[in-house]
C-alpha cells in the first residue's frame, strides 16, 4: 500500500488514497496531525508525537523539534546517553510512527510513500529526506513539492476549467510559492520560488526577542542561555501567536524561580516586529509570478496553505500584495497532505484519476563554475554558468559544451553548483566531476560537454564527456550528503527499528502525563497543587495498569487540563 | 525539425495557442513524465517550440494598468461542488482605493519626469526626498505595482545617471536588487552595473592613500603621475582598479585624466621598475662614494646608467617589441630559439680567438644581438611573476659552473678581458631567458610532477649550497659532477616529460650547451672568488627555501602555484 506523507517542520501528517478521495489518517490520539517532536524519556525509550512536543518544555535536554531544518546538513542531536541522532533519523523516527499510524487504521503493512518536500529545499535536503524514508522502511516513490500537492489538493475538483492560481504556503519552517496553471485537465506548475528559513517558527521568534527585551533584566543572569527557560517562553510565544489569530491583545505567562512572568502584545505591535518577515514573503511571489510569466491580477486566486497562514498579519500581507483577499481553505495544515495523498493515488494508477496529469519545476538554477579570458588577457575564475535555468518542467535534461582554457591542459575540474549568484561563491556546491582529456601538442582547444538530467524527483544527475576520446565521468556527490552506501544504511535502519519505542496503546498516556507535566512546572498557587495531585494519582494508575481506570482517569484529567489552560496545541 | 514538432503533437502547423495546448494535454495523459520521461522530454520540447513559434514573448512584464484586466466571469463553479479542499469563490477584481493610489504614484513620476527635463532641474536634496516619497506610497504594497515601478524607475535612472547616482542605492536597497541574481530584467541589470562601478569609485575615494582616485578623477599631470608611478608604482594601482570596471567612463572619473591613463597603457612606456632600481641604487651609493672618494661623479655615473639603461630598454627592446607584435601577433616557429644559433656560434667564437681580436669583438655583437632578440621575443617582458623562475634558472644554471669550477680550481686562470665578460654574462643571461619556455610547460604539468621537479631542485640547491658554505668538503669531483649532472638531467625530464624526445634533446642542448661552453672560457672559473663563493652559497639557499615554501604550499593547498 503506498501513501502520502506530509513531513513537515512542526507537523506531520499522512493521508491514503482510497474510496475515490484523499483521506487522512488519525494517528493514536485521534488527530490527523503528529507534532513532528522526538524525546526520550527516563527509561530510554523515545517518544514521537504530542507526547514529545509537551517534552519539549519540560525536558528540552532531551527532546528536539524542527529537525527539519537541518536536513541537508551533518548536525547531529545528542538526547543523552546513546541517543545521537542525525537529522534524517529524527525525521525516519516520526515516519516510522506515521507508518505506524496507517498500518493501524488500513490493516495492512506499508512500505511504499510519497513524501513532500519544500519547493525549494535544494538536492542535499532533498537526498536527506529520501534517506529518511528508506530509514523508517519505506521505498520513497516520489519527493513532491509542497506547494504542488497543495496544488494537486486544489486543482482536482476544477479539472474542467482553465484558471491561473498561486499557491502561497507558509508552513512551521518554509515558505514556497508556486504559480500553477489548469488546463485541459493538466496541472501545470509554472514556476516555484521560496525561502527555506521563513516560517511560523520565525514568528515565534519575535514574540520571544519581545519578551526578553521586556522582561529579560528580571530573569536573572544569562537568561537567553537557559534552555529551560528558553523553551517555557517558546512554548508561549506559540499560544500567543495562535491567540493573536482570535483576539487582540494576546499575554504570555511564564513560570520562573516560583515566580509568574507576564507580558502582553498586541496585533499593531506584533505587525510592527514582524514587518522584516512580512517583507520577506515579497521576494519569493514577485520571482515566481515573473517566471512563470503570470501577471499578479491574472490570477484566479491565491490559495493559502500551511498553519501559519492563519495568522491575520500573513493574510492582510497577501492582501495587499495583490490588491484583494486570499482565499480562506478550511484546513491550510492539511492540504499539503491531502495532495500527498492524491500523488500516492496517481502512483497506484487509481482508476478515478486517470484523467489527472501533473507537471512540476525545479526551483533552482544548476550550473557548474567556469574561467573566463578577459579580453586583456587575465583569467576570471569563479564564474557561475548555468546549464539548467530554474523553473524548468522536471524532468528534463540538458547540456552545453566547453572548451579547455589553458594550452596542454591534462584534465578537466568541474563543481557543480545550485543557486542564482553570477559567482559560485555566492552558490551552493553539490559536487564534482573530473574528467582527463588528450593534450593537444598544438595548443588547440578540446571540448567537453557536460549534460544535466533532473529527474522528476528534484534530484540530479550529471554526465560529463569528452567527444574527442569518448571519456566519461558522473558526478560524485560531496559534503554531508555523500549517500550512505547500502550496507551501512540497512545498519542504521536496523539500529532505529530496535530502538525502544513505546507501544502505540501507550501513546496517549504517556501525551496526558506530559502535559501533566508540564501544567505543573508552569502553573503556581492553587492550580499547582491540583494538577500536583491529578499528577500522582495517574501515575500511580498507570502503575496498576487497569486499562479502564486508567483510559478513564485520563479523561478526566485531559478536561480538567483544557479547563485551566484552553485547549491543548491541536 | 519543425516537421518533428508538429508530428509529435500530432496537429497541422498552427499559431492557434489552444489547439497547441490540447494536443499537448491530450498526449500527456499517455506519455506521463513518471511512465516515460524520455518521451515526456521529447514531448515537452516540442510543445514549448511550437508555442514558441505561435507568440512572441507572451511571457514579458505587462506594464498595462490592471484596471484593463476583467473580473474572471466563467470560474465560479466552486460554489456548487463543495469538495473538501476547495476554496469558495472570493477574490473579485482589485479594490477601487489602491487604483486610485496607484494613480497619484503615476502621476507623481510624471512630475518627477517633467522635473528632470525643465531648466532648472532639480537639485540633489530635492531629487532625494522626492524619490523617498515616491517609495513611500502605499500603492507599492502591491506587486503588480511594484513591478511596474521598478522598470519604470531604472528607466529613469539609465537616462540621467548623473543626477540619480548617489541615489541608486535607495532602490536597490529597498527592492533587493542585488539579490536577485542573474536573470533581472536588462535595465535593472543596467542599474546594477552603474551602481558597481559608483561603489568601486567610491570605495577608492575612502581609501588611503587617495592617490589613485586622484589619478582617475583630476586633470591629468605627467610630470606628478610619473613621480607616482616610479615611487609607488602608481600604474599597477590604477589598472588594477580600472580592471572590475563595467563601463568604460564611470560616473565621477575625468574624460583627459582617462584618455592619458588609455594611451599609458597602450604603448610600451619605460619600465618603472628599472627606474626603481637606479634610484634606489644612486641613492645608496652617491653618499658612499662620495664619503669614500669626495667626489660625486661615482654616484652621478650609476645614475647616469642607469637612465641609459632604462631609456635604452624602452627604445631598444621594448618599442620594438611592441612593434614588432603589432604587425605580427604570431611569429615563425624559429622565433623564440633565434637567440640559440647566435649565442652559439659567439660562443665558440669567443672561446677560440685572442682577447680584442675582431673575432672576439664579433663575438659580443653577436652575444648582444642574440640577447637582444631574446628579450624581444620572450612574451611578457620580466614581470615580477617571472623573477622566481629567472632566480631558479640562473640558480639551476650555476650549477655547473660551482662543479667546473671546483673541478679547475687547482688550474691557472685566465684574466678576462671585456670582451669575454660580455660573452660570458650575455650567455648567462640569455640562458635565462631562455628557460622562460620551459617555466611555462612547467606550470602547466600537473601538480604531482610540479612537486617532484620543485623537490628535485631543492635537493640540488641545498646540496650545492653546503658545498659552497662547507670548503673543506671536497668529494671527488668526477663523482660529484656525474652525480650533479645527472641530477640536471632529471630536472629537466621531470620537467619535460610531456614533450616527445627530439624536443627534450633540443632544449636539453639549447640550455645546457651554453653553460659548458662559458666554463670553457675561463671566466667562469675567475669569477668565484670568496666573496661571491659565499653569495652563490646564500643565492642557492635562497633558491631551495623558495622552492621549499612553494612545496608547502602546494600541500596545503594554498598559494599561486596550486591550481
Amino acid at each position: 500500500m503506498i501513501v502520502g506523507i506530509d513531513l513537515g517542520t512542526t507537523n506531520s501528517a499522512i493521508a491514503v488514497w482510497r474510496e475515490g478521495q484523499s483521506q487522512l489518517i488519525r494517528n493514536s490520539l485521534g488527530s490527523y496531525l503528529t507534532p513532528s517532536a522526538v524525546s526520550v524519556d527516563e527509561d530510554g525509550r523515545v517518544l514521537v508525537g504530542m507526547a514529545a512536543r509537551e517534552r519539549q518544555v519540560t525536558h528540552p535536554h532531551v527532546t528536539v523539534t524542527a529537525f527539519k531544518r537541518w536536513m541537508g546538513t551533518s548536525r547531529v542531536t545528542h538526547l543523552g546517553g546513546s541517543h545521537q541522532y542525525r537529522p534524517e533519523e529524527l525525521s525516519a523516527l516520526v515516519l516510522r510512527s506515521l507508518k505506524a499510524d496507517a498500518e493501524a487504521f488500513l490493516g495492512e503493512p506499508v512500505t511504499e510513500a510519497v513524501i513532500t518536500v519544500p519547493a525549494y529545499f535544494n538536492d542535499h535536503q532533498r537526498k536527506a529526506t529520501r534517506q529518511a524514508g528508506l530509514l523508517a522502511g519505506l521505498t520513497v516513490e516520489r519527493l513532491l513539492n509542497e506547494p504542488t500537492a497543495a496544488a494537486l489538493a486544489h486543482g482536482l475538483h476544477q479539472r474542467d476549467s482553465e484558471t491561473q492560481f498561486l499557491v502561497f504556503d507558509l508552513g512551521g519552517g518554509t515558505f514556497d510559492v508556486s504559480v500553477v496553471e489548469l488546463f485541459e485537465g493538466v496541472i501545470e506548475v509554472r514556476a516555484s520560488a521560496g525561502d527555506n528559513h521563513l516560517g511560523g517558527e520565525d514568528f515565534n521568534q519575535v514574540l520571544i526577542d519581545d519578551f526578553y527585551a521586556a522582561l529579560g533584566s528580571r530573569l536573572g543572569p544569562r537568561p537567553r542561555e537557559n534552555v529551560q527557560l528558553y523553551e517555557r517562553i517558546r512554548e508561549q510565544a506559540e499560544r500567543a501567536r495562535r491567540e493573536l489569530t482570535r483576539k487582540s491583545p494576546a499575554t504570555m505567562t511564564v513560570t520562573w524561580n516560583a515566580q509568574s512572568f507576564e507580558h502582553s502584545i498586541d496585533m499593531g505591535r506584533f505587525e510592527h516586529l514582524s514587518a522584516p518577515l512580512l517583507e520577506r514573503l515579497r521576494e519569493p511571489v514577485l520571482r515566481a509570478l515573473r517566471d512563470g510569466g503570470i501577471h499578479g491580477d491574472k490570477l484566479s486566486e491565491i490559495v493559502l496553505v500551511g498553519g501559519a497562514t492563519r495568522m491575520p498579519i500573513v493574510r492582510s500581507a497577501v492582501a495587499r500584495m495583490f490588491g484583494r483577499l486570499p482565499g480562506l481553505g478550511p484546513n491550510p495544515d492539511e492540504a499539503i497532505a491531502v495532495g500527498a495523498g492524491v500523488q500516492a493515488g496517481l502512483k497506484a494508477r487509481d482508476a478515478a484519476l486517470k484523467e489527472v496529469v501533473m507537471t512540476d519545476v525545479c526551483p533552482y538554477t544548476l550550473g557548474v563554475d567556469v574561467a573566463e579570458r578577459r579580453p586583456d588577457g587575465t583569467i576570471r575564475t569563479g564564474m557561475f554558468a548555468p546549464i539548467i535555468e530554474r523553473n524548468t518542467v522536471v524532468p528534463t535534461s540538458r547540456f552545453k559544451t566547453f572548451q579547455t582554457l589553458e594550452p596542454r591542459q591534462r584534465s578537466v575540474h568541474f563543481k557543480i553548483y545550485q543557486g542564482e549568484a553570477p559567482r559560485v561563491a555566492d552558490n551552493i556546491e553539490l559536487g564534482e566531476v573530473e574528467v582527463p582529456v588528450p593534450v593537444q601538442e598544438d595548443g588547440g582547444v578540446v571540448q567537453v560537454s557536460v549534460r544535466f538530467t533532473y529527474d522528476i524527483n528534484g534530484l540530479l544527475e550529471v554526465d560529463v564527456e569528452v567527444p574527442q576520446t569518448g571519456e566519461t565521468r558522473q558526478l560524485v556527490l560531496t559534503g554531508a550528503q555523500a549517500d550512505l552506501d547500502p550496507k551501512e544504511l540497512e545498519q542504521r535502519r536496523g539500529i532505529l527499528a530496535a530502538l525502544k519505542v513505546h507501544p502505540r496503546d501507550t501513546e496517549l498516556n504517556r501525551a496526558a502525563l506530559a502535559r501533566l507535566e508540564r501544567c505543573y512546572e508552569h502553573f503556581l498557587g492553587d492550580r499547582r497543587e491540583l494538577i500536583g495531585r491529578m499528577l500522582s494519582e495517574f501515575e500511580a494508575l498507570m502503575d496498576d495498569q487497569d486499562p479502564r481506570a486508567i483510559e478513564e482517569m485520563r479523561r478526566s484529567v485531559m478536561k480538567a487540563l483544557d479547563e485551566i489552560e484552553g485547549a491543548s496545541y491541536l | 525539425m519543425s516537421a518533428s514538432i508538429w508530428s509529435i503533437l500530432g496537429i497541422e502547423p498552427t499559431q492557434d495557442l489552444s489547439i497547441i495546448r490540447r494536443a499537448y494535454a491530450a498526449l500527456l495523459k499517455t506519455t506521463r513524465p513518471e511512465d516515460d520521461p524520455e518521451g515526456f522530454v521529447r514531448l515537452r520540447r516540442a510543445y514549448e517550440s511550437a508555442l514558441a513559434r505561435a507568440r512572441t514573448r507572451a511571457i514579458s512584464i505587462p506594464t498595462a494598468s490592471p484596471e484593463a484586466v476583467p473580473p474572471r466571469a466563467e470560474t465560479d463553479p466552486h460554489a456548487e461542488t463543495a469538495p473538501p479542499a476547495a476554496t469558495p469563490s472570493h477574490g473579485t477584481a482589485s479594490a477601487p482605493h489602491a487604483t486610485a493610489e496607484l494613480k497619484e504614484l503615476r502621476a507623481s513620476l510624471a512630475a518627477l519626469k517633467r522635473d528632470l527635463k525643465a531648466s532648472q532641474p532639480p537639485t540633489s536634496e530635492e531629487l532625494r526626498s522626492l524619490l523617498e516619497a515616491l517609495l513611500k506610497s502605499p500603492a507599492l504594497e502591491g506587486l503588480t505595482a511594484q513591478m511596474e515601478f521598478e522598470l519604470a524607475l531604472a528607466q529613469l535612472f539609465l537616462e540621467y545617471p548623473h543626477a540619480f547616482a548617489p541615489l541608486w542605492h535607495i532602490a536597490i536597497d529597498r527592492w533587493r536588487w542585488r539579490e536577485r541574481g542573474r536573470k533581472v530584467d536588462a535595465r535593472i541589470a543596467a542599474v546594477l552595473t552603474l551602481a558597481d562601478d559608483a561603489n568601486s569609485l567610491r570605495e577608492l575615494e575612502r581609501s588611503s592613500p587617495p592617490r589613485v582616485y586622484a589619478a582617475l578623477t583630476q586633470d591629468p599631470d605627467p610630470i606628478r603621475l610619473w613621480i607616482q608611478i616610479v615611487l609607488f608604482r602608481l600604474d599597477q594601482e590604477v589598472r588594477d582598479a580600472m580592471r572590475y570596471w563595467n563601463s568604460p567612463a564611470p560616473a565621477g572619473t575625468d574624460a583627459e585624466a582617462l584618455a592619458w591613463w588609455r594611451n599609458f597603457f597602450s604603448r610600451p612606456q619605460p619600465r618603472p621598475r628599472l627606474l626603481q632600481i637606479t634610484g634606489l641604487l644612486s641613492v645608496l651609493i652617491l653618499p658612499g662614494a662620495w664619503l669614500a672618494t669626495g667626489s660625486l661623479l661615482p654616484g652621478m655615473w650609476v645614475l647616469l646608467a642607469g637612465l641609459v639603461v632604462t631609456l635604452g630598454w624602452w627604445g631598444l627592446v621594448d618599442w620594438p617589441r611592441h612593434r614588432f607584435l603589432e604587425l605580427q601577433s604570431s611569429g615563425p616557429w624559429w622565433l623564440p630559439i633565434g637567440w640559440a644559433p647566435a649565442l652559439v656560434v659567439a660562443l665558440i667564437l669567443a672561446a677560440s680567438g685572442p682577447d680584442f681580436s675582431p673575432l672576439a669583438w664579433a663575438a659580443m655583437v653577436l652575444t648582444a644581438a642574440g640577447l637582444f632578440w631574446a628579450i624581444l621575443t620572450m612574451p611578457g617582458g620580466i614581470d615580477l611573476a617571472d623573477y622566481v623562475p629567472l632566480s631558479l634558472a640562473i640558480g639551476v644554471g650555476n650549477v655547473p659552473i660551482v662543479v667546473w669550477w671546483m673541478v679547475m680550481s687547482d688550474t691557472p686562470r685566465m684574466h678576462p678581458t671585456l670582451p669575454m665578460w660580455v660573452t660570458f654574462l650575455g650567455a648567462l643571461v640569455a640562458l635565462v631567458f631562455g628557460q622562460p619556455t620551459l617555466w611555462r610547460e612547467f606550470q602547466s604539468l600537473t601538480p604531482s610532477f610540479r612537486q617532484t621537479s620543485r623537490a628535485v631542485i631543492a635537493l640540488i640547491a641545498l646540496g650545492m649550497a653546503a658545498i659552497l658554505l662547507l670548503d673543506n668538503i671536497r668529494p671527488e669531483p668526477a663523482l660529484c659532477l656525474l652525480a650533479l649532472l645527472s641530477a640536471i638531467v632529471l630536472v629537466h625530464r621531470v620537467a619535460s616529460a610531456n614533450l616527445t624526445e627530439r624536443q627534450l634533446r633540443v632544449r636539453y642542448v639549447l640550455t645546457l650547451f651554453p653553460s659548458l661552453a662559458f666554463i670553457h672560457t675561463g671566466p667562469g672559473s675567475v669569477v668565484l672568488g670568496s666573496p661571491l663563493q659565499t653569495a652563490g652559497a646564500a643565492f642557492m639557499l635562497g633558491v631551495a627555501l623558495v622552492m621549499c615554501v612553494c612545496l608547502y604550499n602546494e600541500w596545503r593547498g594554498l598559494g599561486p602555484f596550486t591550481q
